[in-house]
């Protein structure tokens, strides 16, 4: 489209901040985010519940909660910056560049229209006739998404679908803006053990297939790792550690990413468990490393000084006092 | 069954307070001629059997006669519904001009001067007693200033109403094409229709808005503008089509309630329809006339919630399955 950015990144957050106000006061759920995306690449978002996942994705569209809004840092797509775009650049941007993936797929359908109405109008309001017709479209990413009989997909209602076909037809209908960027918000939360792996490897296969980037959360490291080339690793509104998938999972720097490996054992898939402490309340913005209560690597300069961020090159970052090559 | 039960506890009622015979005869009357009008009348029967001849009666569809005419209840009725309906019509015109729109930009702003609005007038609306408003409107705009006609009806003197279509004076008179005796069947409406339009319209706004907020903050809203729809476009195919069940189920139920509930309203402004001959029967203890309303009025409350429950199958697909 314009003139991509000198370092080729399809998306860039740098220190986003949100702020919601709410009747019992405000809460900050994104504390300066930092997150690249290139052209092409899958990238995974890992991090408890309240860690600001799905907040930074809806952040990226412009997507809000009532009370809430951006109050910090910068958002740029392909160098155009988000947050300046007037309502009908935003209305072009959201969809055709960047579609979402939503987490309860049922409640994202509108109950009253039928899935083909759905995907037809997705398809309708992002591409133009050289797309090719849209029900065919349809029909052919149903097919794509392994539904035996998409038209009868086609003709039901958002009601008469199962979770593992409504999340595929979610699919369908963020595939039909064609876009550059797909954001998928814990999109395997509420199916089963088998339907989770079979609709993973679906959604990966089809935006590589497209050629189009994926950024994927989720609060389960083993399904982050499945489809990600690079994982961030979230905690209290901010990415704290960002590498590649061998980096983090292989000799992970921030001592949360640790814990979180513990939790899960990637080999044996035992029942996790826990973190001791609590997670922090995203009513206080923390100056401070955020972590540091629950840390078993912290150290005197951690309740003294900001967090510093150590940038090896640009694929890998890290906010902690401990640096990398100190585990 | 609910007809059923309305009409045992209206024949209940209605038989319980007072006795039709002095209408009938006058005050002036000898012991003798009260004993032999209540035989004959039947007023002498046990009340089951009294009853019983009322419901057998009325299974075949005869609602009796009024004991003051003699004219035949469904007679009387048949020919004053039309001027309840079309009141009713107008005013539930006069309640959805105001509660749709506003109720909407409420939910859109919730704080914005709009929402305020409507709140303001919701507020008037259910504070304000109906013939108190409408004896205020003809005070103002009438009496002090005349813009519309006397409260006397439905026409004014020296006009004969239009052929009977509808029984819609409005639409009669333009279907005859007569469209000054259409806008002088307007002017009578006007005030009435607002007075009942007000104050009967309160709770569609409360609604509309409550009904369109929820739809606006589901995730499906979210997620067609994430697909790039405009929003003009989301609010015509997912806002107003989920928000619309609630909004039509009410406007049903306040037109069903309005047409057994005009009475006052009718009473101020002389509205010769149903609720006015109401009251008339009850005057006199005319229990024909009165259980004839009370019957009629339910049988279109039960009919109008019978075609809402069609809509809202043919409307949404959930409620098919």
């Amino acid at each position: 489209m314009t003139a991509a950015p000198a370092n080729g990144a399809l998306l860039t957050l740098s220190e986003i901040e949100v702020t919601i106000h709410t009747a019992t006061g405000p809460v900050h759920p994104l504390q300066g985010v930092d997150l690249e995306v290139y052209p092409g690449e899958t990238v995974g978002l890992v991090g408890e519940s309240g860690s600001g996942k799905t907040m930074t994705l809806r952040s990226i569209l412009r997507l809000m909660p009532p009370g809430g809004a951006v109050t910090g840092g910068a958002i740029e797509w392909e160098g155009r910056p988000v947050l300046d775009m007037d309502p009908d650049e935003l209305q072009s941007y959201r969809g055709a560049d960047v579609a979402m993936i939503y987490q309860n797929p049922v409640s994202a359908l509108d109950p009253m229209l039928k899935v083909k109405r759905q995907i037809v109008d997705a398809f309708e309001a992002n591409r133009n006739e050289a797309d090719g017709d849209p029900e065919e479209f349809a029909r052919s990413t149903l097919r794509d998404l392994e539904f035996g009989d998409p038209e009868a997909v086609l003709r039901r209602y958002p009601h008469q679908l199962s979770g593992g076909m409504a999340q595929r037809v979610n699919i369908a209908l963020a595939l039909a803006c064609g876009p550059a960027l797909i954001l998928a918000d814990e999109p395997t939360t509420g199916l089963d053990m088998t339907t989770q792996i079979r609709v993973l490897d679906l959604l990966e296969r089809q935006v590589s297939a497209r050629n189009a980037a994926l950024l994927f959360i989720s609060h389960d490291l083993r399904a982050v790792a499945r489809v990600s080339r690079r994982i961030g690793i979230m905690y209290a509104g901010r990415v704290v550690e960002f590498g590649t998938r061998e980096r983090i999972l292989n000799e992970p720097s921030h001592p949360y990413t640790r814990a979180l490996l513990e939790c899960v054992d990637l080999r044996t898939g035992e029942r996790p468990r826990s973190i001791p402490g609590l997670v922090p309340k995203m009513t206080e913005v923390y100056e401070l490393c955020a972590f540091r209560d629950r840390c078993v690597s912290r150290m005197e300069v951690c309740d003294r000084e900001p967090l510093p961020r150590c940038e090896p090159d640009e694929r890998n970052m890290l906010l902690c006092h401990l640096g990398y090559g100190n585990g | 069954m609910v007809l059923f039960s309305v009409v045992v506890l209206s024949f209940a009622v209605t038989r319980s307070t007072g006795t039709p015979l002095y209408a009938a005869l006058g005050i002036q009357v000898s012991e003798e001629m009260i004993e032999a009008r209540a035989e004959m009348m039947g007023l002498n029967d046990p009340i089951h059997v009294q009853f019983t001849t009322y419901a057998a009666a009325l299974l075949r569809g005869d609602l009796g006669a009024s004991r003051r005419t003699f004219v035949p209840v469904a007679e009387d009725i048949a020919r004053k519904l039309p001027a309840t309906a079309e009141l009713v019509f107008f005013s539930m015109v006069v309640g959805s001009i105001w509660t749709i729109p506003l109720g909407v930009r409420a939910a859109m702003r919730p704080n914005g001067p709009i929402g305020k609005l409507g709140e303001g007038i919701s507020q008037f609306g259910v504070t304000v007693p109906a013939f108190w408003l409408g004896l205020l409107l003809i005070f103002l705009l009438y009496f002090l200033w005349p813009v519309f006609p006397a409260p006397l009806g439905r026409l004014g003197r020296g006009f004969d109403p239009p052929a009977m279509v509808t029984g819609f004076y409005t639409v009669d008179a333009l279907l005859a094409g007569n469209p000054a005796l259409a806008w002088e069947a307007l002017r009578h409406l006007i005030l009435p229709a607002v007075t009942l339009g007000v104050t009967s319209s309160p709770p569609m706004f409360r609604v509309t808005r409550a009904a369109v907020s929820e739809v606006l903050a589901s995730p499906y809203v979210e997620a067609a503008h994430s697909y790039g729809l405009s929003r003009r476009k989301v609010m015509i195919r997912d806002v107003f089509r989920n928000a619309s069940p609630p909004v039509l189920n009410l406007a049903a139920m306040t037109f069903g309630y309005l047409i057994g509930g005009a009475v006052l309203v009718e009473v101020v402004f002389s509205w010769p329809g149903i609720g006015s001959y109401a009251v008339w029967g009850m005057e006199f203890s005319d229990y024909d006339v009165v259980l004839g309303v009370v019957i009629v009025s339910a049988a279109i409350y039960v009919l109008l919630y019978f075609i809402v429950d069609l809509l809202q199958y043919a409307m949404d697909p959930r409620v098919r399955n």
